[in-house]
């Protein structure tokens, strides 16, 4: 799948370069945009990527309750919970997927990424 | 102000139907604030319709209900094919004195006038019955937030100070009685009320409200 | 002729400079690089654009932000690159992708917002809340680093000036640049003793026992202690294992201690517990509510039957004392009547929060001490408030603005901004919302949550139709700036 990865500067980035410098994946990880917090990813951007030729977009950032700027990661997954809800009500098989890592936790972005390769639409495509 | 619902996407597709290029138009007053027709949520939609396959775009302008904000957007409604309107009920019947020959579908379910009662909720304050009676009420309109709209006194049916037609909801006659308690005001509640006059409200007719020293 | 100047957070790397040498744009364009330790060394820094690079883990917002601050650098100009991923050599395949990010750099449009990077100075003074009097040995730990201590006498209002706060009292306006919460607790006993046990006469505080305990003889008699409370002081518990293990000792008494948690952590608790123990002091786990308390037949004790957690085996013992030991509840401050200002601040409480100091309130110089007393905790939560004095506060002026033509006042920014740092400002005629630079640690929160897309954060978005945004690309090459 091609994958657009967002990771916030204080965790889900640092994590995100010690993964890609430590594993490879069958995913093809077509960038990897570094953002100050999760809290400050748009739904629009967020579409725009899935209007392009990505499959699924990836946030990777601080835990719900370890935020950095107390209350960015919560509201991003109530953004990624609505954007998926969204493209769900208009039969999109595209996805949205939100993984929560500590800089040093990258054995969390290794299972997110192996969950993404499970989803149905996957399996659809598969003859 | 107005708040709205967006209606569900699949029902949203189905008006489409074949049309091809879309014209999503946000609306930048009472729904951008209640964040479901603003600049943000015409976009969102767009991009949705794009990723579908349409030919889609979207565009905001301060207030759909004003002819001087839309009348700028006849050429535009005229290039595509159909146009999905996320303003308030009024302002789809005013794209429609545009006289552009085009179908304009509503985005949104125009629900009620209400208050953001917190960050993310809001909730229905006025029915617009046109004969506005609050203060003797202490401040809670018993016509919207009462479910059975009673004049009177409770109907004795709620339960631990909530509804028994919408069990979430506050029975309006407990706050009613909170709030004039604390006002001092409970010897208002003993006056009756007459029944009401309807004719001021909805059930009167269409309604319309002049003011001749401002007209041109 | 474009300038870049490469710098290098943490050590220099001497490998770098061969294939900087070697870069090969389009465009030309003078490559430099410098360690961040030689930035200060006031050397001319007009490049057109920086690229840091170091381990990912330092190149987040607030680390770029205090290099620039101190180097007197254009935030906008500085791009990052992960140290991870440069090339180890002129053969690594990852030269191409460093060459592109490069490029990209180069082609990026010129910033057009004056953003400065500032470090704030900040007050060495901070002003101490709390009910009771303050602890003499927690306010010399702050006036030994030279922190001016000010307690305000109440009535007195709070009010933000930038970072700083400006406390209104009697005795006139007082700036602090921090404030230090002294919690307050109450002793409390939750558990209810049936009247006709009271009735016994042999139910106390442990406070009213320990002082009957060298004045009479327990011997052959039993005490039981009750600890229905969680959090009790370290003090109390200390107190508890010493008349204990006396009463076993001295007057070969049973004792029991029934309580919800047996405390062991605390300066010599874990010895005194088990030398309890040893000395045949019972102490045992339980479920209150399960416990049952009767008085006996001749009023002169009770009957305590409990169920004991470790084996839920049910036990029935008379006893002579029935000791009440209390816990302490904390009580919040009570903030709502010293903040000034039309914002709602939110309840000020400590957050659970492993990315932020401890002790910290969701306020910028706010701390809370876990104890008013001067506990191995307590001596934590003064080091946190000590290094924010010493690690200092560097914001970024201009760079996170909102558009008053867009702005439609409808509170949502400065509902949902985690630092409070928004303001409604202006006249009656025209009233906008303004982001309080000083404040703003530039979390994006307020742009993605505005419904009018009013706000924006210079140099820190993605939208493609802006054309101050920028896409720090790692991975992936692409040919044109701006899609994906």
């Amino acid at each position: 799948m091609k994958i657009l990865v967002i990771a916030c500067d204080k965790s889900g980035y640092p994590a995100m370069i010690k993964y890609t410098t430590e594993n490879t994946t069958d995913h093809e990880l077509t960038s990897i945009l570094k953002v100050p917090c999760l809290g400050s990813v748009k739904e629009s951007d967020i579409l725009e990527a899935l209007e392009g030729e990505c499959d699924r977009v990836l946030l990777v950032g601080c835990p719900i309750d370890s935020c950095f700027h107390q209350d960015g990661s919560r509201f991003a997954q109530r953004r990624v919970n609505r954007i998926n809800h969204l493209l769900e009500e208009a039969d999109i098989s595209k996805r949205v997927v939100i993984s929560f890592v500590t800089a040093e936790k990258i054995s969390e972005i290794k299972r997110t990424l192996d969950l993404i390769s499970g989803t149905p639409a996957q399996e659809e495509l598969k003859p | 102000m107005i708040v709205g619902e967006r209606k569900p996407i699949p029902e949203i597709l189905a008006m489409l139907d074949d049309s091809k290029k879309v014209l999503v138009l946000g609306c930048g007053t009472c729904v951008t604030v209640c964040l479901t027709g603003g600049d943000k949520e015409a976009k969102e939609l767009a991009s949705l319709l794009r990723i579908k396959g349409y030919e889609a775009d979207s565009l905001t302008v301060e207030r759909q209900c004003e002819l001087e904000f839309i009348n700028p957007l006849r050429e535009r409604i005229q290039s595509v094919d159909a146009v999905i309107s996320l303003a308030c009920g009024v302002g789809v019947q005013a794209l429609y004195e545009l006289d552009s020959g085009k179908s304009i579908y509503p985005g949104l379910n125009t629900t009620f006038m209400g208050m953001p009662v917190k960050q993310g909720n809001w909730e229905e304050r006025c029915w617009g019955c046109g004969d506005c009676i609050i203060h003797l009420f202490g401040g809670t309109c018993p016509i919207t937030r009462c479910a059975k709209s009673l004049l009177n006194g409770p109907c004795g049916g709620s339960k631990d100070g909530k509804c028994e037609v919408k069990p979430d909801r506050d029975c309006a006659w407990q706050l009613i009685y909170d709030r004039l308690k604390k006002l001092n005001r409970l010897d208002w509640l003993l006056t009756i009320q007459p029944p009401k006059d309807w004719s001021t409200s909805r059930y009167g007719g269409h309604r319309k409200m002049t003011r001749e020293d401002m007209l041109l | 002729m474009k300038t870049v100047l490469i710098v290098s957070l943490g050590d220099t790397r001497s490998w770098m400079k061969p294939w900087i040498d070697q870069i090969d744009t389009h465009f030309p364009v003078r490559v430099h690089s410098l360690s961040s330790a030689e930035l200060g060394n006031n050397l001319p820094l007009d490049y057109d654009r920086f690229i840091f690079t170091g381990k990912s883990l330092l190149l987040h917002r607030e680390n770029i932000a205090r290099i620039c601050a101190a180097a007197n650098i254009d935030p906008l100009r500085v791009f990052s690159y992960p140290e991870e991923h440069l090339p180890q050599s002129m053969d690594d395949e990852k030269i191409n992708q460093w060459n592109s990010y490069l490029h990209q750099v180069i082609l990026a449009p010129e910033a057009e917002q004056p953003v400065e990077a500032i470090n704030l100075h900040l007050i060495k003074k901070i002003a101490v809340l709390g009910k009771n009097p303050i602890d003499d040995s927690i306010l010399e730990e702050f006036q030994k680093v030279g922190l001016e201590i000010f307690q305000p006498i109440f009535p007195f209002a709070i009010e933000r000036q930038g970072i700083q706060y400006c406390i209104e009292s009697q005795t006139g306006a007082t700036i602090v640049g921090g404030v230090v919460v002294v919690p307050e607790f109450q002793p409390v006993f939750s558990y209810p003793i049936p009247n006709e046990v009271d009735d016994t006469r042999k139910v106390f505080f442990l406070e009213d026992f320990k002082n009957k305990v060298p004045m009479r003889n327990f011997r052959k008699q039993t005490a039981v202690f009750l600890i229905p409370e969680v959090m009790v002081s370290a003090e109390t518990w200390s107190t508890l294992y010493d008349i204990s293990q006396l009463l076993v000792q001295r007057d070969q008494a049973q004792v029991f201690i029934l309580c919800r948690e047996a405390v062991v952590a605390g300066d010599g608790l874990e010895r005194k517990y088990l030398e309890s123990r040893k000395s045949g002091v019972l102490i045992e786990k339980i479920d209150f509510s399960r416990l049952i308390l009767q008085p006996s037949l001749d009023m002169r004790g009770s009957w305590v039957r409990f169920v004991t957690e470790r084996d839920g085996i049910s036990q029935k013992i008379l006893s002579d004392w029935l000791i009440k030991v209390p816990g302490k509840k904390f009580i919040p401050y009570d903030f709502t009547k010293i903040f000034s200002g039309d914002r709602l601040i939110p309840s000020l409480s400590p957050l659970n929060n492993i990315n932020l100091p401890l002790y910290s309130l969701p306020l910028e110089g706010w701390y809370q001490l876990p104890d008013n007393k001067l506990t191995i905790d307590t001596h934590y939560a003064i080091q946190e408030v000590i290094d924010y004095f010493q690690r200092g506060v560097t914001a970024e002026r201009n760079r996170a603005m909102v558009d008053e033509e867009k702005c439609v006042l409808c509170l949502t920014c400065l509902r949902t901004c985690p630092w409070s740092a928004i303001d409604i400002e202006g006249t009656s005629k025209r009233k906008k919302a303004r982001i309080n630079w000083e404040q703003c640690h530039l979390c994006g929160l307020c742009s993605t949550s505005c419904p009018a897309g009013a706000i924006t954060l210079y140099g820190l978005e993605m939208g493609k139709d802006q054309h101050n945004s920028r896409r720090l690309e790692v991975m992936g090459v692409s040919e044109n700036t701006g899609k994906i």
